[in-house]
């Protein structure tokens, strides 16, 4: 009888889960986030949080989704459902499928920006846009919002068709085959270009000796200087809470996705403590010690501050990018950091189509390459829509409902689920089973008391300080707010359906999984 | 490297010593241990 599919190795599950965790995030938004609220005593909430929020979550992920693996379920309605007998539960499991889709459709647009950047470095395109604001233009108008170098959107198309194509063509290879064989490879790799930047930046140091304060020193010293006085405010603790919540990648179904794949009895605490010292390191040490020290080096650190408050991508694209071209060997050092940006993006967007592959070949018998095509056309659908409207909010809409303020509801519901109505008692005993290492006591309890409230915590300031006001679209111009909706109606379309289909598949025999057999059987 | 202050030395040494010994620990364990699941059945 043919078994469901399984990770081959434990560290190829271990780099596969690292791959997911470890994305664009880690190289560009946490320097910026680090800098902003209070430099090395932002490590004080972020370690904390990191702590009690994120570790105790990702414990909590695996386990629900090697158990899940357990009754046939990849993804979160079924996982859900065997965790409660409450009817409701499998449809709030939509929404873990709902979010990793969602995201998956826009970032995979934005690495194809990354390996855009990764071919024009090899070939010089960018070479003679040394100021900011010209390779600025020259990013807009290969994003098609302004004009500039590119005439036409062509450019950005045909990046865009090559990342999806290489996203599908690893998904269709399966779990062992594809994801892992591929993450075996890309997170080493990732991490070895880190470590060339890094050595890289302590070899630029001071280029111009004539400008003593324009130094990766002081982009380092920026990032590190404890500044103690901001701990007292709760934005620096709000702000490190959300930093963890994004880096592991949790709330989003694809943790479990992926835990699903494992044994009964194989570990996963340990396995997921090493998943998250590879993400840490990419984020703390590597992504401390890039873009922000070289940035500081060649425009100083106040301009550092500007182009950083103008966001990730100002800093991590069209800073980078500028950087590049002005030093020796750019063209290499330009390559390596986009191909960077594009592996980790890969690896990560990979794992956010198997929740929904998962659930096709499961609840409706769908083989993985009729999966992975269904999936591949709705993300080739719905990618057209962040390609054409990116100017008018389409992609900020869907990042901050699906990645931003949908992680926190998923995750709030699955830790009361797992810790308040599964019975911690039992999910203790779950986290457990098979572990290599003792884990402490007291993490029974922060799973059950310290996760939830800190999460509610995160939910409230969220909701007050941001969700309504965004829901209102209090600060959107008015030549966005169509578009907007519109973002609003295919989240609310891809989320019925998803309903539509699971009241389907538990009418037809009570969301009872296809077994491996039967799927490759196939329709 | 006279741009960088002690406290930002100590708590990048901090920050980054967590990191690596998380990573260290957890990795040696592994790879001293158990390699592949399949020879765990």
């Amino acid at each position: 009888m043919a078994e469901r599919e399984h990770w081959n190795s434990r560290l190829g599950l271990i780099f596969a889960m690292a791959g997911n965790a470890v994305g664009l995030g880690n190289f560009l938004r946490f320097p910026v986030q680090a800098a902003q609220n209070g430099g090395g005593a932002f490590m004080i909430p972020y370690f904390t949080a990191f702590i009690l929020l994120a570790i105790p979550l990702m414990w909590v992920e695996w386990s629900i989704g090697r158990r899940g693996g357990q009754y046939g379920h990849g993804s979160l309605p079924g996982m859900f459902d065997t965790l409660t007998k409450n009817k409701v539960a499998k449809y709030i499991g939509a929404i873990g499928i709902l979010i990793s889709t969602l995201v998956m459709i826009y970032y995979v647009y934005i690495i194809s920006w990354t390996l855009g950047f990764s071919f024009f470095s090899l070939i010089g395109t960018f070479n003679e846009f040394h100021t900011l604001d010209s390779m600025k233009t020259f990013l807009y108008s290969y994003q098609g919002i302004g004009e500039g170098y590119f005439d036409s959107q062509w450019p950005a198309y045909i990046f865009l068709l090559i990342t999806l194509a290489v996203n599908f063509y690893i998904l269709s290879k399966g779990i062992s085959g594809g994801i892992e064989k591929f993450a075996t490879i890309a997170v080493p790799l990732l991490v070895g270009f880190g470590i060339v930047l890094v050595v890289w930046v302590f070899f630029l140091g001071t280029p111009n000796p004539e400008l003593p304060d324009f130094s990766a020193f002081v982009g380092i010293n920026y990032i590190w200087e404890p500044n103690f006085e901001l701990l007292g405010d709760s934005k620096i603790w709000l702000a490190a809470a959300g930093q963890v919540f994004f880096t592991l990648s949790v709330g989003m179904g694809t943790l479990q996705a992926y835990a699903s794949y494992l044994d009964k009895d194989d570990d996963i605490a340990l396995s997921g403590l090493a998943t998250a010292g590879i993400n840490e390191f990419s984020e703390v040490v590597l992504g401390s010690m890039i873009a922000i020290p070289i940035a500081t080096a060649f425009f100083g650190l106040a301009m550092t501050q500007t182009i950083a408050e103008g966001g990730a991508f100002d800093l991590g694209i069209i800073a980078m990018a500028s950087v590049f071209t002005e030093i020796p060997f750019g063209n290499v050092l330009s390559f390596i950091w986009f191909f960077l940006l594009f592996i980790a993006g890969v690896t990560s967007s990979v794992a956010m189509a198997q929740p929904l592959i998962s659930f096709l070949q499961e609840q409706f018998r769908f083989n993985r390459n009729k999966a992975t095509v269904a999936v591949g056309i709705l993300i080739f659908i719905g990618v057209h829509f962040v390609f054409l409207y990116l100017e008018h909010g389409f992609l900020e809409e869907m990042d901050y409902w699906a990645g931003t303020f949908g992680l926190v509801i998923i995750s709030l519901f699955e830790v009361v689920l797992y810790a308040w109505v599964f019975g911690m008692d039992k999910g203790w005993e779950e986290i457990n089973r098979g572990s290599d290492i003792k884990i402490p006591k007291i993490f029974y309890y922060i799973i059950k008391y310290v996760t939830p409230t800190y999460l509610i915590f995160i939910l409230v300031s969220w909701t007050y300080q941001e969700a309504i006001p965004k829901l209102l679209m209090e600060k959107v111009v008015e030549s966005e707010i169509a578009y907007r909706w519109g973002a609003r109606v295919f989240m609310t379309a891809i989320f019925m359906s998803l309903c539509g289909m699971i009241w389907l598949a538990w009418k037809r025999n009570n969301g009872k999984p296809y077994t491996q057999e039967e799927i490759e059987g196939g329709k | 490297m006279e741009h960088i202050s002690t406290g930002a030395y100590i708590f990048m040494g901090l920050g980054w010593g967590f990191v690596i010994w998380m990573l260290v620990s957890s990795m040696k364990k592994i790879l001293t241990d158990k390699i592949s699941y399949e020879e765990d059945d």
